[in-house]
């Protein structure tokens, strides 16, 4: 009951937030963080008994593995849910303060609750569910300001996702035809020698556009900058990770991570250095966010890449799936309080200054802060691989100390300003999260450690197809 | 051939059309119209895997030759759960694209372009 809490109770408040409305108008707002809180305790506990325990394997409506659908948590996913859930209840805070209206909540409720849905799941074709709720409720929160930017990124972003979700159907309905079954563990028994590599590549196509990979970033780009902040915020911190995270999981799944390493190598050392030298071009900050957005997304994708030869870069992926969701969230969140435009930007009140030196710190890689520890991590295990990777990735972390500084140097000013106190926790919360992570990463690298089990797909598979036995 | 591998043919050749479509066409309606054909073409796909020839609903009545005769039931219901999906997508998209138009009076795919 625990496992589907967290789901549950999103949908709950998502949909209970209308009804209670129009009791009164206030009292939907503490539902809609109320039912965020309730999500994040429940998703703590499970995830946290299976990172400590054994994988938390639960049938829907009592249907046993291959026939029902399955919720699995094992490592990985149990780390991605823990920090998801927390940073979602930051996300739903920070819309509270910003944005008042109730359905923009229902939609970042059902957003969240699908995001943590396709986390869970065990299921191809559910994961395909979970994911077009995500997609869906994504393309409606960037339209949501309804101004002509906004909607032409809008339209521009729900075109190309709805055919890349159109691919990952197609690719779905191959898996079928070939081996009979859409469960994850089953379909990992059955093609342990061979693979459908034309169907692997539609499902790379379908997440790598929400995943913000180097050849299909054009359009998530642009969403990204001309959404909302807290959107922008909510797009950035999980969308992007649950990309990631579905391709990691289909690539495991499908034993292709060694057939498509060079692959995934080659395109995430392309994305850091384009995404780097995009984002040092831009004169919007939005637009540097966005580009800095995808520069980690590929150093994710790389980290992909090598796990075949170094088995501990898995653990760099996911200490930077982690580090880079919170920065950048809080970096989006940030750009809601300031200007857009670089030539005129100044941050002048400390309580927004000092969490954004943290943040954007953090993700170019300062010592002392946590976005360092997982630069090293990425550097060690390129190094172990390759040394020309780990020259790419120290270029994409030079460039970014550079536009970042650029900002620092620039836009910072001494001149007090009024700012709501209240409004600047989120932020303040999450810059705190780097700094404290940063100088005692030890708990977070327990947690990204244990995420080597799980590549070992045999006890993902025993542990679902043969529960109880 | 049979007849089956022809439909499987058609299917892609669809699938692959309302992908030009998509790609190629500048109207943003076609557009939308072209994603609702490539979500059809791949039901097609999904139906035509769950066909059997003389095959009969998958109702357990107690028969023998049931496991002989019964259609798979799954991919029905994949078709069924797409088709739901593809209906809401193309809703918000046309809604997307109606007040796009009132903003700007225009359908063009190439002024969309950010």
């Amino acid at each position: 009951m625990l496992v589907v809490l967290p789901i549950i109770s999103l949908l709950v408040g998502a949909f209970a937030l209308h009804a209670v409305s129009l009791i009164r108008r206030d009292l939907a707002r503490y539902l809609a963080l109320a039912s965020a809180i309730i999500a994040m305790i429940s998703a703590l506990k499970i995830s946290l008994e299976a990172i400590y325990g054994k994988i938390i394997v639960y049938p829907l409506g009592g249907w046993k593995a291959p026939y029902g659908i399955v919720l699995v948590i094992d490592d990985v996913n149990a780390a991605l849910l823990l920090f998801s859930s927390i940073l979602i209840v930051f996300l739903v805070a920070y819309a509270i303060l910003s944005v008042k209206d109730g359905k923009y909540l229902t939609l970042l409720l059902l957003f969240s609750a699908s995001s943590l849905g396709v986390l869970e799941t065990g299921d191809l074709f559910n994961m395909y569910v979970f994911f077009e709720i995500l997609s869906i409720s994504s393309y409606a929160l960037v339209a949501f300001s309804k101004s002509k930017s906004s909607l032409k990124a809008s339209i521009s972003y729900a075109i190309s996702g709805s055919l890349g979700t159109t691919f990952i159907l197609l690719g779905i309905a191959m898996t079928y035809a070939s081996y009979g079954t859409l469960n994850l563990a089953h379909l990992a028994k059955i093609t342990e020698h061979n693979c459908l590599y034309l169907a692997i590549t539609f499902f790379l196509v379908g997440f790598g556009i929400k995943a913000l990979i180097y050849p299909l970033h054009v359009w998530k780009v642009s969403a990204l900058s001309y959404a909302l902040p807290s959107t922008s915020a909510a797009l950035a911190g999980i969308t992007t990770n649950i990309g990631l995270y579905c391709i990691f999981r289909i690539l495991t799944i499908f034993n292709a991570l060694r057939t498509f390493s060079l692959f995934l190598i080659s395109i995430g050392a392309i994305g850091i250095i384009l995404s780097a030298i995009l984002a040092s071009m831009q004169k919007k900050l939005s637009m540097l966010l966005a580009y800095s957005c995808m520069c980690q997304a590929s150093y994710v994708l790389l980290c992909f890449g090598i796990i075949p030869f170094v088995k501990e870069s898995i653990v760099a992926a996911v200490f930077h799936m982690i580090n880079s969701a919170f920065a950048e969230a809080c970096l989006f969140m940030i750009l809601g309080m300031v200007g857009n435009d670089m030539s005129k930007l100044s941050i002048k009140n400390s309580v927004v200054k000092i969490p954004f030196i943290l943040a954007s710190m953090s993700i170019a890689g300062m010592p002392g802060l946590v976005g360092f520890v997982s630069k090293l991590l990425i550097y060690e295990v390129t190094f172990k691989f390759n040394a020309l990777l780990t020259i790419v990735a120290l270029a994409g972390s030079a460039i970014s100390f550079l536009y970042f500084g650029r900002i620092l140097c620039f836009s910072l000013h001494s001149r007090r300003e009024e700012v709501r106190i209240l409004s600047t926790i989120p932020i303040n919360t999450l810059a705190l999260f780097c700094l404290i992570f940063g100088i005692y990463p030890e708990p977070l690298y327990d947690i990204a450690e244990k995420s080597l089990i799980s590549l070992n797909v045999k006890n993902y598979v025993d542990a679902v197809l043969y529960v109880g036995a | 051939m049979s007849l089956q591998n022809i439909s499987y043919a058609i299917a892609m050749t669809v699938f692959a059309v309302s992908v030009y479509g998509v790609i190629f066409k500048d109207n943003l309606i076609k557009k939308v119209i072209s994603l609702s054909l490539a979500t059809k073409s791949v039901n097609i796909f999904l139906i035509l895997i769950g066909y059997k020839a003389n095959g009969v609903a998958p109702i357990y009545l107690g028969n023998i030759d049931f496991f002989k005769y019964s259609v798979d039931p799954l991919p029905q219901a994949l078709v069924l759960t797409s088709i739901v999906i593809d209906f809401s997508i193309t809703a918000l998209l046309l809604y997307l694209v109606m007040l796009y138009y009132k903003k700007s009076k225009s359908l063009s795919a190439s002024e969309v372009k950010c």
